[in-house]
């Protein structure tokens, strides 16, 4: 009799071993998520990094270990404030993240940066690599202005932004390697728009889902494609169309970055690393027949560290 | 057979004395209830039946033969069908008996939330235990129902971190928005939506106590935070 009522007690118990472990957590996961591991600023970047933007984190890596530090807290930087627009809900909330990051930024060239993991690393990176305020005020001026939620007006309004926040990360990925050479910085300015262009592609479904539209208003027009057609996903051939010039677009810069090619310095060669990433997904979308609601588009390049790494062994891009 | 003389009486003379018919038709009225009328046509014979003028008595009994109206049919119908229904009902109650409850064990058992889910706040701490919040105070500016009171100064080390954070969670509506404004994520509302109290100045949180909660829930609210691909 009493080993039944054990059996019953611990069966009632059952259910709440599980949930109990499933909601709030056991003693031991706290302790070590909030003391044991003594994670340093730097591997906060990375993780940051490899969480949001996982494609530039194998890139990152495929650095020289020297520039990995400064790389990080770049990249981290670009992640913090291009995850601004997708967690909240109105843009003032948005601007006034930013200005938390504009005022960090002054303050990273003051020598005062407040105690936030990626503010530090930055202010470390500027300090050792001379990096230029320039490009990260031009990533977030552009970020601002991103969060109204209008979309480019033309394909060069998107070339533009693509410029301004993409290449500026590449050419800060540029200084932080020491190289300070035109032709390096020409090519980095096409593979940025390329690389950018082939994100508003990518994006696309993403946002559509957010019920929001990026893609350049001229060409939309021009195929006679309204914003509805993108957000409930239609997948005629003139939404194909629209993807076909934007990628066609982008894939032309990255053709006349790669004409490039022969002036750039070899140094500069794995900074350039990201421009595979879109160089697949361009091939990818192509295969698709342009249709970038195309399952196979949402997958994970598997192969894509191998080909990262064969790319920097052929010091190519 | 007390009828058997009114009949022959009736059907020779239709214009019999009132008095008479009355004295006489009232008990055979009431016979009628005990012998039925084919028992007197048996008797009597159906041609002399059927030679009785319409009109000249009253059946008022019943029918004997089965009713086809519409009305009898349909109630027919209906208890046939009542009775498979007792028998589908009871099936169907024995056969919950045998499935999955819709309902749950509730305080052992909790229902999905949505990662969204805007509960309790939580002061957020990063992986090297440093606690997140810079004192920037966009959480305060931002509270529509001014339920944030901070307080801040530097520290020896030149940082600078609250020394008083406090949220009133008897006027906080849960829109969100502190966690929306946070640069560096600090404050957030996690997933933990029991924390009803007895008295009003339990929910009047003070930062050691959102630290806490951060500190409690940190596996899921790191969780909920979203992971993707940089789409911007």
């Amino acid at each position: 009799m009493a080993a039944q009522m054990n059996l019953f007690r611990s069966v009632r118990q059952l259910p709440a071993l599980f949930t109990t472990q499933k909601l709030s957590p056991c003693a031991s996961c706290v302790h070590r998520s909030a003391s044991t591991t003594r994670q340093s600023h730097g591997q906060y970047c990375m993780d940051l990094v490899r969480k949001h933007d996982y494609e530039n984190y194998l890139c990152v890596l495929l650095l020289p270990s020297t520039a990995h530090q400064a790389a990080f807290a770049v990249r981290a930087f670009n992640v913090e404030l291009a995850l601004v627009r997708d967690s909240v809900t109105d843009k003032n909330i948005g601007k006034m993240r930013m200005q938390f990051w504009k005022d960090t930024l002054s303050d990273i060239y003051r020598e005062i940066p407040p105690q936030q993991p990626v503010a530090q690393e930055l202010a470390k990176a500027v300090d050792s690599c001379g990096l230029t305020k320039r490009w990260f005020s031009r990533i977030l001026d552009n970020r601002i202005e991103n969060l109204d939620d209008q979309p480019h007006r033309n394909l060069s309004a998107l070339e533009d932004y693509s410029e301004q926040t993409v290449s500026s990360v590449l050419y800060l990925t540029l200084e932080i390697l020491g190289i300070k050479d035109v032709h390096a910085d020409h090519a980095a300015s096409h593979i940025g728009k390329a690389i950018g262009i082939c994100t508003a592609l990518r994006a696309a479904p993403y946002l559509a889902n957010r019920r929001r539209v990026f893609l350049p208003m001229d060409v939309m027009i021009q195929c006679g494609v309204s914003q509805e057609d993108i957000v409930r996903g239609n997948q005629d051939q003139k939404v194909k169309d629209v993807m076909y010039e934007i990628a066609s677009l982008s894939h032309s810069h990255l053709e006349k970055a790669r004409s490039l090619k022969k002036d750039v310095p070899r140094k500069a060669m794995s900074a350039f690393l990201p421009a595979l990433s879109c160089d697949s997904y361009l091939k990818r979308i192509q295969k698709a027949d342009f249709n970038v609601f195309d399952s196979s588009l949402h997958q994970r390049d598997t192969l894509l560290p191998l080909h990262l790494l064969l790319q920097k062994l052929r010091r190519t891009f | 057979m007390l009828d058997s003389p009114v009949m022959p009486y009736r059907q020779k003379s239709n214009m019999a004395p009132v008095g008479l018919l009355a004295s006489v038709s009232k008990p055979a009225w009431r016979l009628g209830y005990v012998l039925r009328p084919v028992a007197v046509s048996c008797v009597r014979g159906v041609t002399q039946l059927e030679n009785v003028g319409k009109g000249t008595f009253k059946l008022v009994n019943p029918p004997e033969k089965e009713d086809m109206s519409l009305k009898e049919i349909t109630d027919k119908a209906a208890t046939t069908l009542f009775l498979t229904e007792l028998i589908r009902g009871l099936s169907m109650a024995i056969s919950y008996m045998f499935r999955e409850p819709a309902t749950i064990n509730y305080p052992f058992e909790k229902g999905p939330l949505s990662p969204r889910f805007r509960g309790e706040h939580a002061l957020r701490r990063y992986p090297s235990g440093e606690e997140r919040c810079i004192a920037c105070k966009l959480c305060e500016a931002i509270c529509p129902a001014q339920a944030i009171t901070i307080e801040a100064e530097p520290r020896a080390d030149g940082s600078r971190r609250t020394t008083r954070y406090d949220i009133d969670m008897t006027k906080c509506i849960y829109c969100g928005f502190c966690q929306e404004a946070c640069p560096v994520d600090a404050i957030v509302e996690g997933p933990n939506f029991e924390f009803s109290t007895e008295t009003h100045e339990e929910l009047l949180y003070n930062k050691e106590k959102l630290l806490n909660n951060g500190d409690k829930w940190e596996s899921e609210i790191a969780a909920n935070l979203q992971a993707d691909f940089l789409y911007r």
